[in-house]
């Protein structure tokens, strides 16, 4: 067969392309895609460049080490199990996975992974071929929560403008039926509270919304203790409320890169908000903190007051202003501005609180970068 | 039945009490309404009237947004008392809220008979009281 010189040859020149192909395809996929080869016990044994990159080891480092070195500890149990178990039945499997990279941020990466099979048809290596998609995940995730969002304002909205609404259409009508002018006086004298009630809440919401659009909103950097100064001041703290004691300590977080407006306002109605909810049995104290967590700037203001029974109120404590303790010239927490405030610069604010025993509010600023720390 | 005896509201806004007791008085659905203005002062008024069924409503339509105790508390601590009440209550929520969330926790609820959403015409009030006599 290979008899003839010739036949040796073309044959030697046709492996040659053979491997040639196949380098230049190693090539391409090392170039676009994360790649790693473990054994079935799922120890790697080779990495590529890209591997190493994302995932911040060395291959030194990674070679002969289980793949669990790069597990984030984000999926369940059954997720790896299923996982196992499609591979070592010598199938395909392909999926989302959040990975840790060795700095502690974590990355996700659209991930295959083939089983090669022996003659015997079982695994003897698998192959993973990755693709990172932290930023799409990231948008996904942003996205799932603006839509949240949203879809609280759409309840809210249609649920603070329709108690007044429905109101001022019962009136109306009962107004048109009614027979004396004494009826109709009456009922008349009526509108004007729902009247009213809808025209805050509008203007809520209005300003809502433009706190919503206007994401461009000039920020500078600015000095906790000057806004909190400032805030005292506006409070007029010292003059009316003399046994209030208020303690702050912006040492550990100082500055924010924040728009003044919306910083002064959170101080504002979180002060305030500390003393409308005090308790009568023990003079307020109040203590305001700044500091970093996860490289980030938080604030968190705490006192003494009555506290609020999370359970039922957890909802209802950033809604529109409503009145929920037992105190009816106080016009709620009002902290859906607050929070409307802090949730379009990127950040959080919730609440932790005992009853009797006092509440804290946790503000964080700014979101996390993408690439989340630990 | 050949009237309601005793109707609740348990509801914070004083325009919506003003409303209920007017629509009420001009039909003879009803003998006697109770106003209350949250949960709290509802399920304390039962709570004293346990040995009493006069005081015992037929028919309580219920707020869930309200200060102090809520609608939800107000039934959380309602079913405690039930199996001392002795009595059928027929419970409405009449709510502002659409929330999806609310209508599905409240139909959960075997003692809610109904999730009803404001406004509450007077057709639809007097079409529900008369579906009970």
């Amino acid at each position: 067969m290979l008899s003839k010189e010739s036949d040796k040859l073309s044959l030697f020149k046709y492996l040659e392309g053979v491997f040639n192909d196949l380098e230049q395809q190693k090539i391409a996929l090392d170039q676009s895609a994360i790649v790693a080869f473990t054994d079935t016990k799922g120890n790697i044994t080779y990495v590529n460049d890209k591997f190493c990159e994302i995932s911040q080891y060395t291959r030194e480092e990674l070679m002969g080490q289980n793949h669990r070195i790069i597990n984030s500890g984000y999926h369940d149990k059954d997720f790896f199990t299923n996982l196992w178990r499609t591979i070592a039945q010598g199938k395909v499997w392909s999926g989302e996975i959040r990975n840790r990279a060795k700095d502690g941020s974590y990355y996700w990466v659209y991930t295959t992974i083939v089983p090669y099979l022996g003659a015997n048809a079982k695994p003897y290596q698998y192959v993973s071929i990755r693709f990172d998609i932290t930023k799409q995940k990231n948008q996904e995730l942003e996205l799932k929560q603006r839509t949240k969002q949203l879809e609280d304002f759409c309840f809210i909205v249609s649920h603070n403008l329709r108690a007044p609404l429905s109101n001022l259409l019962l009136l109306t009508s009962m107004i048109e039926e009614s027979e004396t002018f004494e009826d109709q006086r009456a009922l008349i004298d009526k509108l004007a509270k729902p009247v009213h009630i809808l025209n805050e809440t509008f203007n809520e919401l209005v300003e809502s919304l433009q706190i919503r659009q206007d994401v461009d909103i000039k920020k500078e950097k600015l000095r906790f203790d000057e806004c909190f100064q400032k805030t005292m001041e506006s409070l007029n703290v010292d003059v009316i409320y003399p046994d209030i004691t208020v303690e702050a300590n912006f040492h550990k977080a100082p500055e924010i890169h924040y728009p003044k407006k919306y910083l002064m306002s959170i101080m504002h109605n979180l002060l305030s908000n500390a003393i409308r909810y005090r308790s009568p049995k023990r003079n307020l104290k109040v203590e305001l903190e700044s500091y970093l967590k996860n490289g980030e700037v938080h604030m968190k203001v705490q006192d003494n007051g009555i506290g609020i029974d999370m359970a039922a109120n957890e909802k209802k404590l950033f809604g529109l202003r409503k009145t929920f303790h037992d105190n009816h010239d106080a016009k709620g927490f009002g902290l859906f501005i607050t929070k409307t405030q802090i949730e379009t610069m990127g950040g959080t604010i919730y609440a932790e609180s005992e009853l009797e025993k006092g509440s804290t509010f946790f503000v964080q600023f700014h979101k996390n970068e993408p690439y989340e720390r630990n | 039945m050949k009237e309601i005896e005793t109707l609740f509201l348990v509801d914070d806004d004083d325009t919506y009490q003003y409303i209920i007791q007017r629509t009420l008085s001009s039909t003879d659905l009803v003998k006697s309404i109770r106003i209350f203005s949250n949960g709290r002062e509802a399920i304390d008024f039962l709570e004293s009237s346990l040995g009493n069924p006069d005081l015992i409503p037929d028919v309580i339509l219920l707020d869930l947004t309200m200060p102090i105790m809520d609608g939800w508390q107000f039934l959380e601590n309602y079913i405690l008392l039930k199996p001392r009440i002795g009595k059928k209550v027929h419970i409405y929520v009449v709510s502002s809220s659409v929330d999806p969330s609310d209508v599905e926790r409240a139909k959960n609820i075997s003692e809610v008979s109904d999730y009803l959403v404001k406004p509450l015409t007077k057709q639809k009030l007097i079409l529900l009281l008369s579906s009970l006599v």
